[in-house]
């Protein structure tokens, strides 16, 4: 997948290179053109900085090299493979590779700088520019010979007629490969670009049957006949499926090349109904799903001799790259498609797709009037195996439970991991006994230990289990009061189930009530924010604040994010959480940036969680901030915690770079608490490092530990990346943290997180001059 | 209009190489001409002078008040679209930029009647290369005419000569959008249809950053006819319809050259290459034909975004462009910018964001002068052999 780069109409960056490079080489009308043509496009289109072509041993034409300084000697090498780099002035020795141009003796060089090295796509890419240039060459020298023979007027107007034919010929060529490339591009459904490929080979090469077979996914031996022109109702009973051995299409794929029959009757290829209709001639070539021969698309005769010319040849292969292309993307898609709507540490459905599922099961039950099942299942007392085993063997578990759960269900069922130790299942057409018999198995299924990196570890699940008769509850609500079920069954002592009752909703528990209030305040916007300033361990000056969000209570109590990040994470009210507390941090922070003078190149950290990294519109939300609030993007700090980066690292990482694109800086959190893996560093965008409070608590004594912060200050040192000591809580850890060259710390030696008001008030006494007028930020100090 | 920024900290040290920069807002050329020639010149020793003036001032009269006070220092220059100075943006003023001092070498040349062959010119005008000294580092500066056919060729052109071995950095100049005529100087002349450069060999590094900050949106077009520059058809319609449909614009720029050069500026169109998007400055549309002219080459048969940016996504365009950059120095502090700014990016950002983007450029260089102008496309190629951007800022950076 990392190879494939998808744009957003779908088809990868090299579909649209390849049309490019198609249309640009046809233009040409001399071989020398159409050389200078090819090298230029190539280079360009693969970023190269050398490209060069080479004619029976001969440099005819590169570019990358000053005037009369191209090395011949060297590229020649590369096509003989005696050497894999180019000296290229400017740069030195660049990786390069070298295509063949078949059947004009000619091979299509490319060098480039930067460690990348050419991928699977470029390859491809590279290999379809060179049969293209290969075709155009050919046409062209052909052109070139009859134009040498013939002298007389009269024939030279046959051989303009004949040049116009083949220019018309190319023309519509690329007209058509282009249609199927747009079709590729608008992720049009794969049987439709498929069809697109059988019309337009019917229609330029004009015979009367084509068709288009793929291998079987299920049995390999068979090919399914998936498109076709031409082939009669009767005969395409018989020809739907056909064993790999049988047909032209067929020795196509298992011998990887076009294949041309002449004698179609008598050829040992031949397939009965059609060598019984007198097909005269057929001509296949194959189709590839990552370099692999998986198909064929056949065209074929009635008509006796028949000759297929090169450039036909060149067509038919055309349209198979193409039926290639399109399959590949299709792939890719799935994949996508796959991985959205799949829980990839489990493969099971995740709570879309569930959800999915569950509102077609619903619907499906108003017209039937049959009684379906949704079952929450949550581990008990996960988050132990987590903290003392790690995160691997939390999720080795978890897929193992996974397996077990799938197994003890019906195939009807449908099981769907909803996220951490959460699993859901769904039984259509059942009875409170047979929903009861479900719940039973599943904690039947746990009951036998796991064997998790040679821990024997026991788990059991709670269930809530809801039932709903011919539709009339919602798929969402639904799942909410199997949820609840379950919460109260985990309240009556682990490994329980217990059928919803609606009266558990008025006997609400404090989770319910936390997440209901939760829900309130965020429509209230009850949210102070609080700052830590973070100090320049040399000057004593304040550099960053950070912004620390508090939930007022109605009752006037002030919760720290402790009390109700947890909810807010599971409930997704952590979005609009963050967005609230981003907005009023800037605003302050710009207000101090502007009114003191002390403050104005103040820095804001906020942070973000790993569910709100996770969330599409993230960027969008600390643009959208950034702009409201006129924050300057460069003084903003976003915070991470290692955790976020382990998950979806992708996703993770493109979101990050976007914030870094932005302007704004990544700061990894607590770092040396999770995996602190070196990885994380090289691979994402992270600016500075803030070292645990666990590892600054003894760094300024003797003991072990102590090496431990040294070590991580000294790492990050190296990495130049600027590291904040946290929870510094006295003078000797100041002194330490200077020695080994950390520059910034942030604890209650400094200060507490601070109200704004007090927070402004520390920032104004540090005001070079006196009596400064200081712009309060009402709204946001209260 | 002395910067207190371009004022040497310390007396220099003679054969040191140097660069100033020196601008005048005053309106007869040839006043403005000696004023910011005086301010840039820095010692005795100078290469090199490089001008942007406005296309209010009669360039040939500033050519004079500049030579009244620099004898016979190889010039290159072109009209612009503002100019970019130290001090910050300005509009029909003139910007010097005076390099001097034994570590530079310096060879100019100049290729007439660039449209007639636009790759031939890059050929020619990269033919001094060849007459500066081998310094350790070497690059050739460009300025072309952006409405005298594909820009990209120039490139070509001058990567044809020289292949990978000489960066390529410049832009093509400006009319104050009027999109009619620009000028090009070099020596003493003022020309139009010409690409000027100047092969610049120093004894430290040149750093060169190149950003855009345009992101793609909504659906591709295929390009189903276009040739060269103009694109004629998308997805089979006529291309001006289709671009004004898709993005609502007003009736106006329908009717209106002016307007819808205004309206393009900030919506250009992006094609997809290996690593990103590559940008398309659109300049005109042809009202008859439906068709749409860009500054460099659409290729028919590809498909096509139109791009949207914002303030801040240009403004940290331009903070990466710097640091980029910078970068490329070797850890030594800058001596001096140069800024060719596409004039899209002045659209998006308004009067106010381009001093923001100016001051944040002088805030980059530490120090050091900043000079440029806002360009029709600019150039640079420092790795493949593309090297001819639309809608972006490129930063040459002097160690």
């Amino acid at each position: 997948m990392a190879a494939v780069i998808t744009t957003p109409g779908g088809a990868s960056w090299s579909t649209h290179q390849l049309s490019e490079f198609l249309v640009a080489i046809a233009a040409a009308e001399d071989e020398a053109t159409a050389s200078l043509c090819a090298i230029q496009w190539a280079a360009e289109a693969l970023e190269a900085e050398v490209a060069a072509i080479v004619v029976d041993g001969q440099v005819v034409d590169a570019v990358g090299y000053p005037r009369g300084r191209v090395p011949g000697e060297e590229i020649r090498a590369v096509t003989e493979r005696t050497t894999n780099v180019l000296n290229v002035p400017g740069f030195g020795e660049l990786p390069a590779l070298a295509e063949p141009i078949g059947g004009v003796g000619g091979w299509l060089v490319l060098a480039r700088s930067g460690d990348d090295g050419f991928g699977a796509e470029e390859m491809g890419l590279l290999r379809a520019m060179a049969r293209t240039l290969s075709m155009t060459l050919r046409t062209l020298r052909m052109l070139e010979k009859e134009r040498g023979l013939r002298e007389d007027g009269e024939q030279r107007a046959a051989e303009n007629a004949r040049l116009l034919t083949l220019l018309q010929e190319r023309q519509a060529l690329l007209e058509r490969l282009s249609k199927i490339q747009v079709s590729i591009s608008r992720r049009a459904p794969l049987p439709e670009v498929l069809d697109a490929v059988v019309a337009g080979a019917h229609e330029l090469l004009g015979d009367e049957v084509v068709g288009l077979r793929l291998l079987d996914k299920d049995d390999p031996r068979y090919l399914n006949l998936v498109s076709s022109v031409g082939v009669t109702r009767p005969l395409r009973g018989s020809l739907k499926r056909t064993p790999v051995g049988e047909g032209v299409g067929g020795r196509a794929v298992l011998e990887d090349r076009l294949v041309i029959v002449q004698d179609y009757e008598n050829d040992g290829a031949a397939m009965g109904p059609f060598a019984a209709a007198h097909l005269q001639t057929a001509m296949a070539a194959p189709i590839h799903e990552d370099g692999v021969a998986v198909g064929s698309i056949v065209v074929a005769t009635y008509r006796a001799q028949r000759v297929y010319t090169e450039s036909e040849q060149e067509m038919l292969q055309a349209f198979a790259h193409h039926a290639s292309i399109a399959l590949n993307d299709a792939k890719v898609v799935d994949q996508m498609r796959h991985m959205a709507y799949h829980d990839v540490l489990t493969g099971l459905p995740n709570r879309a797709l569930f959800l999915e599922h569950l509102t077609r099961a619903v619907s499906n039950a108003r017209r039937s009037g049959q009684t379906l099942a949704v079952l929450f299942v949550d581990l008990d007392r996960f988050k132990l195996v987590n903290d003392s085993l790690g995160h691997p063997a939390g999720d080795r578990l978890l897929s193992a439970v996974a397996s077990r759960l799938r197994r003890s269900l019906r195939d009807s069922d449908l099981a769907a991991r909803l996220g951490g130790d959460e699993f859901a299942v769904l039984a259509e057409n059942t009875t409170p006994e047979g929903a009861a018999a479900i719940a039973e198995a599943i904690t039947e299924s746990l009951r036998d230990p796991f064997d998790i990196d040679g821990h024997e570890l026991s788990i059991t699940g709670s269930t809530g289990v809801v039932l709903d008769r011919a539709g009339r509850t919602s798929a969402d609500a639904l799942l909410r009061n199997a949820d609840l079920a379950m919460y109260r069954a985990k309240m009556d002592g682990p490994g329980r189930h217990l059928l919803f009752q609606p009266d558990m909703h008025t006997t609400v528990s404090d989770r319910v009530l936390l997440e209901t209030q939760l829900r309130r305040a965020v429509r209230n916007g009850d949210f102070v924010v609080h700052y830590q300033p973070i100090i320049w361990l040399d000057t004593d000056d304040v550099v960053t604040v950070e912004a620390l969000v508090r939930w007022r209570r109605e009752d006037g109590a002030l919760l720290l994010p402790g009390d109700f990040l947890d909810i807010a994470e599971e409930t997704g009210l952590i979005a609009p959480i963050g967005r609230l507390v981003m907005r009023q941090a800037m605003a302050q922070v710009h207000e101090w940036q502007r009114a003191l003078p002390y403050a104005s190149s103040l820095n804001l950290s906020i942070n973000l969680s790993p569910r709100e990294l996770q969330q599409p519109d993230v960027v969008n939300d600390v643009t959208d901030a950034l702009r409201e609030t006129d924050f300057d993007a460069a003084r903003l700090l976003v915070e991470i915690t290692e955790t976020a980066l382990m998950h979806d690292t992708s996703l993770v990482g493109k979101r990050l770079r976007e914030l870094n694109s932005l302007g704004v800086r990544i700061a990894l959190d607590d770092f040396g608490t999770g995996y602190s893996s070196l990885t994380y560093l090289r691979t994402f965008p992270i600016d500075l490092l803030k070292v645990d409070k666990s590892f600054i608590a003894d760094i300024a004594g003797g003991k072990p530990e102590a090496k431990v912060g040294r070590a991580i200050i000294e790492l990050a040192r190296t990495l130049r990346l600027e590291t904040v000591a946290e929870g510094v809580e006295e003078a000797a850890q100041v002194a330490e943290l200077v020695r080994l060259r950390c520059r910034m710390g942030q604890g209650f030696y400094f200060a507490r997180p601070l109200p704004a008001r007090d927070m402004g008030r520390m920032l104004r006494s540090r005001e070079p001059g006196p009596d400064l007028e200081v712009v309060q930020g009402g709204a946001i100090a209260g | 209009m002395v910067s207190i920024l371009s004022a040497p900290a310390e007396p220099r040290v003679a054969g040191e190489r140097w660069i100033g920069v020196g601008s005048s807002p005053e309106r007869d050329s040839r006043a403005a001409g000696a004023a910011a020639v005086r301010e840039a010149l820095q010692g005795g020793d100078t290469r090199l002078l490089i001008v942007f003036a406005s296309p209010a001032h009669d360039l040939e009269a500033l050519l004079s008040g500049i030579r009244d006070h620099c004898g016979d220092a190889p010039l290159i220059g072109c009209s612009t679209a503002g100019e970019i100075a130290t001090g910050g943006p300005g509009d029909a003023g003139v910007v010097v930029v005076a390099l001097g001092g034994d570590g530079f070498s310096v060879a100019t040349e100049v290729a007439p009647d660039a449209s007639g062959d636009v790759r031939l010119a890059g050929e020619r005008a990269a033919a001094c290369v060849e007459r500066v000294a081998h310094g350790r580092h070497q690059v050739l500066l460009l300025l072309s005419d952006g409405l005298g056919g594909d820009q990209q060729e120039v490139v070509r052109g001058a990567y044809s000569v020289l292949g990978a071995s000489v960066p390529l950095v410049g832009g093509c100049a400006g009319d104050d959008l009027a999109m009619k005529r620009t000028h090009q100087l070099h020596g003493d002349r003022v020309l139009e249809d010409s690409v000027v450069a100047a092969a610049i060999s120093s004894d430290a590094p040149f750093g060169i950053g190149v950003q855009h900050g345009w992101r793609p949106v909504g659906d591709p077009f295929l390009v189903t006819a276009s040739s060269g520059t103009r694109v004629f058809q998308l997805d089979d319609k006529p291309a001006l319809d289709v671009y004004a449909e898709r993005l609502g614009a007003p009736a106006e720029i329908l009717e209106d050259p002016a307007a819808f050069t205004r309206f393009a500026m900030t919506h250009p169109f992006g094609l997809r290459r290996r690593s990103g998007e590559e940008v398309r400055f659109i300049a005109e549309a042809n009202f008859e034909d439906r068709s749409i002219g860009c500054i460099a080459g659409v290729p028919q048969g590809g498909l096509i975004w139109i791009m949207e940016g914002d303030a801040e996504s240009v403004l940290s365009a331009t903070d990466a462009a710097c640091a980029q950059a910078l970068g490329s120095l070797e850890g030594r502090a800058p001596l001096g910018l140069l800024a060719f700014d596409c004039i899209a990016r002045r659209g998006v950002l308004g009067d106010a964001g381009i001093r923001t983007e100016v001051q944040r450029i002088g805030q980059s260089a530490g120090g050091a002068p900043v000079a440029g102008f806002y360009t029709y496309g600019e150039i640079a190629r420092t790795h493949g052999v593309s090297g001819f951007h639309n809608q972006t800022l490129v930063v040459l950076a002097f160690a």
